[in-house]
């Protein structure tokens, strides 16, 4: 697999405090990684980095081998991203959203339009295509914001905790939903506070801990090392062996 | 895509920006333009007749009418920008503008011309209003069209880098309040409000150059040369 995003020895700081201290992380073509941790252990911050919402203190983001911020365009053309909250604009409909959407990209209307068709068909949407988000559930403002991301079709989408909130079943369709962009071949990026979800749709999981990588590793890997039945036994050890730099474990295991 | 070429894609998508932004605007366009009616209305009735009863010159209604028309536009940029900043603090819509096609300074310059097209747009109501209150007390004999889009758009731009300058200072709601409470509001009315340059000039020099450093003077005395005669206000 190749490497589509290089973070390299990334820092972020707000005034005194080291929200990132010096993240170091490949993504891989075609694979879902995970960011796990707290609150407050840089997820957020390292992923907002990561969709160019606001740039490092210090450190460079490479895509395809290139700064992003000496092409950022470019980048963001290949970028989707889904924010934690929904932020739609008030007074557009679930359809004028998708197509603008694709305006902001500058697709012709003769391929933005059966885009948006088949986007709102595709999640489900077609009941509310011409209703304001506002009436949605969370579950529906969630599969709208991913198919905003998609309009362009991206390789590269970040999903910052998508399901938070969500009802158990409504966290599965979402979850059903993932899986199909990345066997669509999408490169994900996911943030999440629930474990049993990135045990189940991560290729690999990492670890932040205070600003820091715990550890990288594939889901099952982790629980053969640790000699666990769940990643949830793991990461209870992880955060009890303490947060020292000599804890963190980055595995030499590479997405296959 | 050579430089060029990237330039004036995000140009073409931070135009689709604005055009939504102005869509959403427009489809709400009579609730903006009550919003635009109550406060010069009531304001050039107390100025244009009530005022003058105690004394005050019979064409202050008149004056009153353009310091209406600037401080209206300054105050729409700047309750835009109390949106944005609030906004800020909840979902963030913003996230989603930072994360399209086109720079980071693209997407500013967007959102002050967003909120300088609001300042512009249905506060021109105040000078019909002025018209229909004040009748002949309230003439166009010297109006100046060119002279007067040109300074009121100036103007409006400025209201709206301003503002969205202070909605960036500020970061958040409570500090921005601050900020109109204690700096900006003040900085609205003192700077050409309820007087003109000249006057205030006349009786402290000093205090005239002063004035000369805030924009908002020329503003207001910019309009008004557009409106009324030249000789009255700052050369324009």
């Amino acid at each position: 697999m190749n490497v589509l995003i290089r973070v390299d020895n990334i820092t972020k700081l707000y005034g005194e405090h080291k929200a990132l201290a010096g993240i170091s992380l490949d993504l891989y073509q075609g694979e879902i990684i995970t960011l796990l941790g707290v609150n407050g252990a840089g997820k957020t911050t390292l992923s907002s980095i990561i969709a160019s919402l606001y740039p490092p203190t210090s450190g460079d983001i490479l895509y395809l081998g290139k700064s992003i911020y000496k092409d950022l365009i470019t980048f963001r053309k290949n970028l989707g991203f889904c924010p934690q909250k929904p932020n739609f604009a008030d007074g557009l409909t679930v359809k004028e959203h998708l197509i603008f959407a694709g305006r902001y990209f500058l697709i012709d209307n003769d391929i933005l339009i059966p885009r948006v068709d088949e986007l709102i068909n595709r999640f489900g949407l077609n009941a509310f295509a011409d209703k304001s988000p506002a009436v949605l559930s969370g579950g529906y403002k969630q599969r709208l914001l991913i198919a905003r991301s998609l309009i362009h079709k991206p390789s590269l989408i970040i999903l910052d905790e998508p399901t938070v909130g969500l009802d158990p079943h409504i966290r599965r369709q979402l979850w059903d939903i993932i899986k199909q962009l990345k066997y669509d071949g999408v490169t994900i990026l996911l943030t999440t506070h629930y474990i049993d979800e990135a045990e189940v749709l991560s290729d690999r999981v990492c670890v932040l801990d205070k600003g820091n990588i715990k550890l990288i590793d594939t889901p099952a890997s982790l629980m053969t090392s640790f000699n666990k039945v769940n990643l949830e036994d793991v990461l209870l050890q992880l955060m009890s062996e303490g947060t020292d730099e000599t804890n963190i474990r980055v595995s030499a295991h590479k997405f296959e | 895509m050579n430089n060029a070429h990237l330039f004036i894609a995000s140009l073409r998508t931070a135009g689709w920006l604005l055009w939504c932004d102005i869509r959403l605007f427009m489809k709400d366009w009579h609730n903006n333009l009550l919003d635009s009616i109550f406060w010069p209305l009531v304001l050039i009735l107390a100025n244009g007749y009530i005022l003058p009863a105690m004394g005050m010159q019979a064409d202050y209604g008149a004056f009153i009418t353009i310091s209406m028309l600037i401080i209206m536009a300054s105050f729409t940029a700047w309750f835009a920008a109390n949106v944005f900043v609030a906004d800020f603090e909840s979902t963030r819509s913003i996230g989603y503008e930072l994360t399209l096609p086109l720079p980071y300074w693209m997407i500013f310059i967007k959102i002050a011309l967003q909120f300088a097209f609001k300042a512009a747009i249905f506060n021109l109501i105040t000078l019909v209003i002025g018209k229909v209150i004040l009748m002949d007390a309230f003439s166009f004999a010297h109006f100046n069209g060119l002279k007067f889009a040109l300074i009121y758009l100036v103007s409006c731009f400025f209201f709206g880098t301003f503002a969205l300058w202070a909605a960036c200072l500020a970061g958040n709601v409570k500090r921005f309040m601050r900020l109109e409470q204690r700096i900006a509001g003040p900085l609205f009315f003192i700077c050409g409000y309820s007087f003109p340059w000249k006057t205030l000039h006349a009786i402290s020099p000093v205090a005239g150059k002063l004035m000369l450093i805030t924009p908002w003077i020329y503003a207001y005395e910019g309009v008004r040369a557009a409106i009324f005669e030249q000789t009255e206000s700052l050369n324009y």
